[in-house]
């Protein structure tokens, strides 16, 4: 049985819930600073800016929180080399953790695809 | 280190010999009389504390009384308008700050080591220095009421209505003093309940196996650090505001009082969580332990709570729907508040599942943890209905918020506290509280719970607005008015009743309690005394009380780990936070002055402060900085003894350098707090330059040369490089070389501290002219400060390697400076890097 380093299996088992959190800053920070700056007239590909940057940031945040989600079911979760028992519940909390991450990640994105950025 | 144990056998053979118990208590043995004040031994100071937090609650639960009776008739003139104001203020701070997080930690200094199976957790001074700062610290505060100098800005302290123009007095500065100093009395005990918990547990009891109510608990505890800075950030910009004329709030000048409602949210929101989590997690113990099995889903409600944790983060501008926001950002904290939910919907469902499969034991616990079920639903409902702006945009600051708030908060945390309090109540001491004055009890604060509640979700859509003293006759909120008055008066006696079955066992008349009474399955229920268990524990399951019947006798016994006190002192296990390998013995400090005074000092400290003595706050500062020398002096005390044998064939030093010291976990804690403060001030500098742009200099003249960045960044990194030199220095037990680069290094730390007023002074920036000029001197200010703390941290590293007790072989002390000193070189890089740079790249 080998000694696992705990901040690694820690960030790890964190990691969806980190990825939702910056996901959620940068969408506000970026509609804020719009909104603040009054950019929002301004095209990107031919759509506002702000949705745009928004779900561009959702599509990557989702990204992630599915490799997060892969990772626990395929087995490179983080906790591998622990012993047994921890191991099985690190992989199940990293997975579990990961598919409420992207079902949430999702809800907050979705709106910039309904609500006007400034109003 | 030697293998672990194989399955079959118990770490220590049996009998144990006499005197190992001897020297267990003798080395446990409480202080008496006043004695007390000295005592640090968690299982006593956990009930001191409990006890004040109930004082707490009792007295803002009176004010709101009177405030019940000011509005039970319309025209009423039992309090005037500026006294009802002083009074929603005091009791919804009271019952926020000094009430509800106080008593959820209280309870966690109080059950955490007996659920852990530790003699204590790990910083038992650091809580009971937190207990007496909030002690002193709450007193005041409510005495301010007396001399109606209390805060009557609301609980949430908005400015403008809170800046100097118009609030003068010192009424303000009471709660921003009294209540930001209380903060860290909370910060300190979330130190000691996450390294206590991710280190003091029994050898076995693996992270899949640690119970619900710790995890609750670490959750709870990393959300104060970094909710909790957010809030002290805030108070610190509004006292230096009130007291300096820096305008951070005042829109004339480019400040927004709109900042100070996303600090002050951000964490004010988590705060609801804050609270809540740990009733969630007493639940999920009570729950199984009453329908006597495992708590259905346990994995997923752990995942459930730390989701919580995080998402309620991403509501705090739900507080702000009717402030003007882009209607984009407002959905995302709509979507965000729906979301948070779910997983409140885990745990109920699991609750329900667990309850409806097991055969119920109705105690009084049960009773109340219906209650808490029926309510905090509704307040749930309620909350999604608030979350849908339209709605709360019609519902805004009237009193369905108020109806919504109680039932969330009453339903949520004080029910749950309550059967608690019966549940637990055994572990004391081993007498119960009284069966049927429980039930009365419950029924009186259910029943006066809900009709004075209820009718405030219909005076509210009725259009009666909150926070208003009295109202007219004619508007048709007369009988709704007097009803809830009424249920008010009932709940209030149901609490009395608890007060008087409480009184009842403390003069001895309880009923002695059966063993485990509620058979339940967890660690606490093994009797325990002021050294905790016998010995402690090996856990194989999350119950290991169900799964191994005699677990209680062989500990009692001494057949587990620790049977006695090795080194004759006051010691508990440190094990590995994911595996939970014994990995060294702990020395604890014992009973000290130390921490009182400097509870009491900090306190008198901040209470000169609040009333404007300034000069005089001086004397209690230094003395409050003087006793925790004097409690950290004996600390650290290098392996003073050979390696002990624990049993099981752990044989562990009894000292450990390095990262694996629980010191240096509680330091690295302490900059996660030290980092969001930071991270605050980034973002108070980015938010106004947003608001206002036009207070921002416009080209370079303004602004100080890049010399100066370069120069100054240059500094810090040389100051790093410093300690990193006497770092090694230590290690090869150079001691004068480590001195000389010590106080070099502090040299060059001032210095670059220093350079950066210094030279903001000379490019003509005034702090009072604009925002900007303001924030930039308070990010100066916060680097100025964490060197001042520095010079004093060196000051006792040197002192401690003349005395001899720093070397190679010991040098904890040194490492936690090393910490506090290159987070703070890093710091200051960050802020230089910012205050220069962003006003050039700024479109
Ligand atoms: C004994 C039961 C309680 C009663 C009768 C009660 C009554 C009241 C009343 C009358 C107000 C003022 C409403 C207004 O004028 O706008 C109020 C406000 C408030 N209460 Fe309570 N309360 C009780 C318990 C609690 C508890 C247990 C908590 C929290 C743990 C709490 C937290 C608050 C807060 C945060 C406010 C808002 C204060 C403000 O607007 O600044 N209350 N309560
Ligand atoms: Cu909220």
């Amino acid at each position: 049985m080998e000694r696992t380093a705990f901040t690694a299996t820690f960030t790890g088992m964190m990691s969806a819930f980190l990825i939702w959190a910056v996901h959620f800053a940068a969408i506000y920070g970026i509609n804020g600073l719009i909104c603040a700056r009054e950019w929002d007239g301004a095209d990107l590909y031919g759509h506002p800016v702000a949705v745009v940057l928004i779900l561009g940031a959702t599509a990557v945040a989702l990204l992630l929180a599915a490799g997060v989600l892969a990772a626990a079911l395929w087995g490179a979760a983080p906790g591998r080399r622990t012993s047994e028992d921890p191991r099985r519940f690190i992989r199940l909390f990293t997975g579990l953790a990961a598919a409420g991450s992207l079902v949430a990640i999702l809800w907050n994105g979705l709106p910039a695809l309904q609500v006007p950025a400034c109003g | 280190m030697t293998p672990p144990l194989d399955d079959a056998a118990l770490p220590n053979r049996l009998p144990r010999p006499k005197e190992e118990l001897e020297a267990l208590k003798r080395a446990w043995k409480p202080t008496s009389g006043l004695g007390l004040l000295k005592e640090v031994n968690n299982n006593i100071i956990g009930v001191m504390y409990i006890a004040t937090a109930l004082l707490f609650f009792v007295i803002s639960g009176t004010l709101a009384l009177v405030m019940r009776t000011q509005l039970a008739v319309p025209e009423n003139d039992v309090l005037g308008h500026s006294l009802y104001n002083q009074f929603f203020t005091v009791h919804g701070t009271g019952m926020m700050f000094l009430f509800a997080v106080p008593i959820v930690e209280a309870i966690g200094v109080f059950l955490l080591p007996s659920m852990l199976a530790a003699r204590d957790l790990p910083f038992p001074r650091l809580s009971a220095f937190a207990f007496w700062a909030y002690l002193f610290g709450g007193l005041a505060f409510f005495c301010s009421l007396i001399f109606e100098v209390a805060p009557d800005g609301g609980w949430f302290m908005y400015p403008p209505l809170t800046s100097m123009k118009f609030s003068p007095g010192i009424n303000a500065d009471f709660w921003l003093l009294g209540i930001g100093f209380i903060e860290i009395s909370a910060i300190a005990g979330a130190i000691e309940i996450i390294v206590g918990i991710l280190r003091t547990r029994p050898p076995g009891m693996t992270l899949d196996k640690i119970p619900v109510y710790c995890w609750s608990m670490l959750v709870m505890a990393g959300m104060i650090v970094f909710a909790f800075p957010a809030v002290i950030i805030a108070t610190a910009l509004l006292e230096i505001e009130r007291a300096f004329d820096w305008p951070f709030f005042i829109a004339e000048r480019g400040g927004d009082p709109l900042l100070w409602q996303h600090l002050f949210w951000f964490f004010g929101h988590p705060e609801v969580y804050i609270i809540f989590l740990p009733a969630a997690g007493l639940v999920s113990m009570m729950v199984p332990a009453l329908a006597q099995r495992p708590l259905v889903g346990h994995d997923w409600v752990v995942v459930a709570l730390v989701g919580t944790g995080f998402f309620s983060f991403g509501l705090w501008v739900h507080h702000m729907f009717a402030t003007g926001i882009p209607p984009l950002s407002l959905s995302f904290f709509s979507a965000a508040s729906m979301a948070v939910s779910v997983p409140a919907g885990i745990q109920v469902f699991a609750w329900i599942a667990t309850l409806g499969k097991g055969r119920l034991q109705w105690t009084v616990a049960t009773w109340f943890l219906l209650g808490f079920l029926f309510i905090f639903v509704a307040g749930g409902l309620t909350g999604v209905m608030v979350a849908v702006i339209p709605f709360d945009w019609q519902a805004h600051d009237s009193y369905f918020v108020v109806a919504h708030l109680h039932y969330v908060l009453i339903g949520g945390m004080v029910f749950p506290v309550f059967a608690g309090l019966y549940h637990w109540w055994p572990t004391m001491k081993g007498t119960m509280l009284s069966e049927r004055l429980g039930r009365w009890a419950f029924w009186m604060m259910f029943i006066g719970f809900n009709v004075a509640f209820f009718p405030m979700h219909v005076s509210g859509l009725m259009g009666m607005p909150r926070r208003v003293y009295t109202y007219p006759g004619d508007l048709g909120w007369n009988v709704l008015n007097m009803v809830s008055t009424v249920g008010a008066f009932v709940m209030a006696f149901g609490v009395l009743l608890v007060l008087i079955d409480m009184a009842r066992d403390a003069f001895g008349r309880g009923r002695p309690a059966p063993e485990n009474p509620w058979k339940a399955g967890t660690l606490e229920w093994i009797p325990n005394d002021d050294y905790a268990t016998r010995s402690i524990p090996h856990v194989r399951s999350l119950y290991p009380l169900w799964d191994n019947p005699n677990l209680s006798r062989e500990v009692q016994e001494g057949a587990h780990y620790l049977p006695g006190a090795p080194t004759r002192r006051r010691e508990t296990i440190v094990t590995s936070p994911i595996e939970a390998r014994p990995q060294y013995l702990m020395p604890m400090p014992g009973p000290h002055w130390s921490h009182f005074l400097a509870g009491l000092f900090t306190a008198a400290h901040f209470i000169c402060l609040a009333v404007q003595l300034y000069w005089v706050s001086l004397v209690p500062g230094v003395l409050a900085i003087a006793s925790v020398f004097w409690w950290v002096w004996s600390l650290d005390k290098g392996a003073d003894h050979p390696p002990q044998d624990v049993g099981g064939g752990w044989r562990v030093p009894v000292y450990l350098q390095g990262s694996e010291n629980h010191s240096w976990w509680g330091t690295a804690v302490l900059l996660l707090v030290d980092g969001t403060a930071f991270a605050c001030l980034c973002f108070t500098y980015v938010f106004l330059w947003t608001v206002s742009p036009d207070v921002w200099p416009v080209g370079t003249d303004s602004l100080p040369g890049l010399g100066w960045l370069f120069g100054e960044v240059a500094l810090w990194i040389v100051a790093a490089g410093a300690m990193l030199l006497a770092s090694r220095a230590v290690a090869g037990n150079r001691s004068w070389a480590m001195r000389g680069l010590l106080l070099a290094g502090v040299l060059l730390m001032l210095a670059a501290a220093v350079a950066e007023p210094y030279n903001r002074i000379a490019s003509g920036l005034v702090a009072s002219e604009s925002a900007y000029g303001a924030i930039v001197y308070m990010l100066a200010s916060w680097q100025v400060f964490h060197v001042v703390i520095l010079v004093l941290m060196t000051g006792f590293t040197l002192a401690r390697s003349f005395a001899g007790r720093l070397h190679a072989r010991r040098r904890v002390t040194f490492d936690n400076v090393m910490l506090v000193w290159l987070y703070t070189c890093g710091q200051g890089i960050v802020s230089l890097l910012l205050v220069h740079l962003f006003p050039r790249l700024a479109v």
